[in-house]
């Protein structure tokens, strides 16, 4: 027969038509760079080696800049104080080590000749960007573009991770509201309902107070616990479509149960749309964690959120970098994922795809 | 309509206390208490000693377990009593009716400015759709969307008050008003409106981009329906099809929309307050947070909840004005 | 001359995968005060044809090439190259139309009253009182019960077949020449639908309207249309009186769509055409027919695409074995081949 058709699947078909807008591609590339980015960053901007040998073995201290305890116990037997490139040399003379790409330190201002003949980070007024410091220094002296580079994880992983905990919560809630209904939808609905009436800012404000030491993981835990109820909704809505249909019936009159008919019939069927706002979720968690950190709720001290270095700034506005840099680098980092998550409504979109005929 | 009312009614009071009884919860059991966070602050030498301390809880109510508390609390409110703030010495009630009014000079100026620059564009938007000054105000509004306010505010701080500092433009960074409250009232009025610029203009211009995007592809759903093809077939010109029939059906997403801005036109803006030092009620609720002010926290909370439990149904009322085919049962 | 003649239109939509013709060289006559059905499965191209006459082609689709001559006591205008403005007083005041969707093609925001007072007003320069009592007398017309109470219903206090007589009285409204009607009973229960066409027919014969009816349905064609013409798969494949048509079918197509027809009269198991019918992207080289035809032979089937002749006064056909095809000249109705 020559009537077949030519079938891409529902996927491929929203690949294609998501690569014929440009900007949305460009969004995508950008926070794959900004992964490379978080990836790399000691590697990008530290004061320890990548890798040096030391001793006769080789070590990696640049992995201390993701957890403290990596930082091999070595370096602290011998009293190196986190100053590596003198000691190395002087404990060590057959040492060699590869370093970052630019010698500065994202949690302090780097001493003069820290670096062989590398003067001393300027501080305050002072620090406006130049050579040595590409995006200036902050107040004490600590440079700005380190600080940014080390951000970078936190504002990927405030995205990702709150809104994989509001994506779970909602799609669990709306899935079960939706597949049963009766009295267990109205129990969701209401609950939905209750948590959208709480203001989210107020509640988070709150809820950090309350802890005692707050870090970030407890901001992005916040914010996935207040964060789902658009996807909730939504999620109902096409559980409520979905169960009705022809293929659901089938599975149900095959015997299958009710997890299994909702976790591998109705989600994936159910999943494009859901993607939209979970998308647009991770846009305004980004936002509203550089608020938090802005207005000073962020993660405590040394660590680096782009937010807080724009709360520096508030002290001495004559510090402009203070603001630019971070400043333009949220509002790309949001622009990107609100750029994604529309080019995936429109490209998702049933309605839009049913246009070509 | 009275049972709906009702209905209504009674599931908002319930939300109320659900709200309120765990935000109490949440205050309590912050670490620190008014009294040891406003001393301590102020001067370390003159803490409390531990019976004062203990007589001072008594007083506040802050020596029983916080369930007891909360009943407290919910009972004064049934009587009408929303408690004096403790750092400020000051009566809950009284301190939001200071801040409302500052709070609503502002949104208030914004909502307006923002639907009424919103409105035409939108439609100015779905007419022209595809032309190239379309693409271009649209590019603008979407990278507008994008940009977080409390940058925004910044930069603005930065132009207005850093780098223009002196001349004609400057505009004052922070609070509402610098002239003594004895002047002239032009004098203040004009001092304050030249105060109000920059806040006005940070909360007007994510508004304006959201709403303009809001009505634009609302404009864009209702263009592809039915009825506007039988409203071309029967002859109707673009514009007459694009405000008669698909900007009338646009309406009642708009008007849920407007509903739901009720609590931040009088719950004002937490960063924005925060950045101008605008005397509004965003900064009286982050303030009392940093204070530990549980009956000022509480109040606003409680306020907060009424208003966007009243937008709801704001919207909901709105909803069915504008469209036949619901009607409130 | 005819009132509506439609030469060799071709309407495509350009996608981002190409160019679909979902309307490859059309052409039809419809003369005063009759009635012409166009028959086709769904995506034949005979909705888009509709929408071509009145230039309301959505936006990917672009009419190419052909003329539609609408004539006009004398004069005639070529609705392809007709001015925008000039066009928007043709829509509704010459040619009127029903849409199949009563449900959704009326704006569900405005009155009855509003939706068939706006026609009137957009074409003739009536005051407001006197639109409302053409609106009035219009849903009299449609014979709905109880129009003064109906004038200032919302659509969804109405019933489906009570929604497609308002879409039928503001079609109607200000007296056009042409009435198109895509689907006007298909969303509707069987029993409305007779009273629907049934109507349709009346207000012809009363107002002298001729009607270009669009359907699947060779039934309500039957009952309805003077002439039919047949369509697939975005060309006309047979075009003829109703009664020779039915009498005398000539195209595999049509023969077979009236052997798959339920009948009374007709025992035995019904027939179904092979295949699918095929995409506008898909069309096959050749009489786009011809994977489904169990006649086709000739190798020319599958390369050439035949031409429409005429075998009989007012009887085309677009198939080189038309003669040999179908019951011949005498004959009984509905025997398949």
């Amino acid at each position: 027969m020559t009537t077949e058709t030519r079938t891409t699947g529902f996927w491929g078909d929203a690949w294609r038509r998501y690569r014929r807008r440009p900007l949305a591609v460009a969004a995508a590339a950008f926070v794959g760079g900004l992964v490379l980015v978080a990836i790399l960053s000691p590697a990008i901007a530290g004061t320890k080696p990548v890798l040096c040998r030391y001793k006769g073995r080789i070590y990696a201290p640049c992995l201390a800049y993701f957890a403290r305890d990596l930082e091999p116990a070595i370096f602290a037997r011998d009293r190196f104080r986190g100053t590596y490139p003198r000691n190395l040399v002087e404990k060590d003379p057959e040492s060699w080590a590869v370093w970052p790409l630019v010698f500065q330190d994202p949690y302090r201002s780097v001493r003069a000749d820290e670096w062989p003949g590398l003067p001393a980070n300027p501080a305050r007024d002072e620090g406006r960007p130049s050579r040595r410091n590409l995006f200036g220094t902050d107040q004490a002296g600590v440079d700005v573009f380190a600080k940014m580079v080390h951000g970078t994880t936190i504002a990927l992983l405030v995205g990702f991770v709150s809104m994989g905990i509001a994506g779970t919560i909602g799609v669990a809630v709306g899935a079960v509201g939706g597949y049963f209904g009766g009295w267990i939808d109205m129990l969701t609905s209401r609950i939905t309902e209750i948590v959208m009436c709480i203001p989210t800012l107020v509640l988070i404000l709150a809820v950090i107070a309350v802890i005692e030491k707050p870090t970030i993981w407890h901001t992005m835990a916040i914010i996935g616990a207040t964060g789902w109820t658009g996807i909730a909704r939504l999620t109902r809505g096409e559980f409520l479509r979905l169960k009705e249909s022809e293929f659901v019936l089938a599975a149900r009159a095959a015997g299958a149960g009710p997890a299994r008919i909702m976790l591998r019939h109705i989600l994936p069927n159910a999943l494009a749309p859901v993607l939209v706002p979970i998308t647009f979720g991770i846009a305004s968690a980004v936002l509203l964690e550089s608020s938090l950190s802005f207005l000073g709720f962020g993660p405590p001290p040394p660590t680096a959120s782009w937010g807080s270095i724009l709360n520096d700034a508030r002290s001495n506005l004559a510090m402009w970098w203070l603001v630019v840099f971070p400043g333009i680098a949220i509002f790309l980092t949001v622009l990107a994922y609100n750029l994604i998550g529309e080019a995936l409504q429109e490209s998702t979109d049933p309605r839009l795809r049913e246009a070509r005929k | 309509m009275a049972t709906y009312l009702a209905r209504r009614a009674i599931f908002g009071v319930l939300t109320l206390v659900v709200i309120t009884c765990f935000v109490y919860g949440l205050a309590r059991n912050m670490p620190g208490t008014p009294l040891t966070v406003q001393l301590g602050e102020t001067d370390p030498s003159r803490r409390f000693n531990p019976e004062d301390l203990e007589r001072m809880k008594r007083i506040y109510g802050l020596d029983r377990p916080w369930p007891v508390g909360y009943a407290q609390w919910l009972a004064n409110v049934v009587r009408g009593d929303l408690g004096r703030s403790i750092s400020r010495k000051q009566p809950v009630a009284t301190l939001i009716a200071e801040r409302i009014g500052p709070t609503f000079l502002v949104s208030g100026t914004a909502l307006v400015v923002a639907w009424l620059a919103a409105i035409p564009l939108g439609l100015y938007a779905s007419a022209r759709s595809g032309r190239p000054d379309e693409r271009l105000s649209s590019l603008v509004l979407y990278v507008l969307y994008s940009f977080p306010t409390f940058v925004a505010a910044l930069f603005l701080q930065i132009i207005f008050a850093v780098w223009l500092r002196g001349t004609a433009w400057e505009l004052p960074l922070f609070g509402m008003s610098d002239v003594p409250p004895d002047a002239p009232s032009l004098v203040r009025i004009g001092d304050v409106a030249r105060h109000m610029i920059l806040p006005v203009t940070c909360q007007t211009y994510v508004s304006l981009a959201y709403d303009s995007r809001f009505v634009r592809a609302n404009l864009e759903e209702a263009v592809r329906q039915d009825y506007i093809r039988t409203a071309r077939a029967k002859g109707a010109g673009p514009w007459r099809v694009l405000f008669r029939h698909a900007f009338r059906n646009t309406l009642i997403p708009l008007v849920t929309l407007l509903g739901l801005s009720l609590p931040g036109l009088l719950g004002g803006s937490v960063i924005i307050e925060q950045i101008f030092t605008w005397p509004g009620m965003g900064r009286l609720f982050f303030e009392s947070i940093r204070e530990r002010d549980y009956p000022t926290i509480m109040g606003l909370t409680l306020m907060f909840s009424v208003l966007t439990l009243a937008g709801q149904l704001l919207a909901d009322i709105l909803y069915c004005a504008v469209d036949p085919r619901v009607s409130v049962e | 001359m005819p009132l509506l003649d439609i030469r060799d239109l071709v309407t495509a939509f350009h996608t981002p995968d190409g160019r679909v013709p979902a309307v490859d060289g059309v052409s039809l006559a419809i003369e005063r005060g009759r009635t012409l059905g166009l028959v086709g499965e769904s995506g034949c191209g005979k909705s888009v044809t509709a929408m071509s006459i009145l230039g309301l082609v959505a936006a990917p689709g672009v009419i190419e090439s052909g003329k539609i001559l609408l004539d006009c006591d004398g004069r005639t205008d070529d609705l392809v190259t007709l001015p925008e403005r000039d066009l928007r007083r043709v829509r509704g005041g010459r040619i009127g139309m029903i849409f199949q969707e009563p449900m959704t093609s009326l704006n569900p925001v405005f009155t009855i009253g509003d939706q068939i007072t706006e026609a009137v007003r957009l074409h003739r320069d009536v005051t407001p009182a006197l639109a409302r009592a053409r609106a009035l007398e219009m849903l009299r017309l449609v014979r709905m019960a109880d129009p003064e109470r109906r004038l200032d219903e919302y659509p969804h206090q109405l019933s489906g077949g009570m929604r497609q007589r308002v879409m039928i009285a503001m079609a109607l409204a200000c007296e056009p020449d042409l009435v198109i009607a895509d689907e006007p009973t298909t969303a509707l229960d069987v029993t409305i639908q007779a009273q629907i066409l049934e109507l349709l027919g009346d207000l012809r014969r009363r107002l002298g309207t001729a009607i270009l009816l669009i359907t699947h349905d060779l039934g309500v064609v039957a009952e309805t249309c003077d002439d039919v013409a047949v369509m697939y798969a975005g060309r006309i494949v047979e075009q003829a009186p109703a009664a020779e048509l039915f009498a005398r079918p000539r195209h595999p197509y049509t023969i077979g769509l009236l052997a798959a027809r339920p009948t009374g009269r007709r025992s035995g198991p019904l027939t179904t055409i092979p295949g699918m019918v095929p995409a506008p992207r898909d069309f096959p080289a050749g009489c786009r027919f011809h994977p489904r035809c169990s006649f086709a032979r000739l190798p020319d089937c599958t390369t050439h695409t035949p031409a429409l002749d005429e075998i009989a006064p007012g009887h085309l056909v677009r198939c080189p074995f038309a003669d040999a095809l179908g019951p011949p000249r005498p004959s009984t109705p509905g025997t398949a081949p």
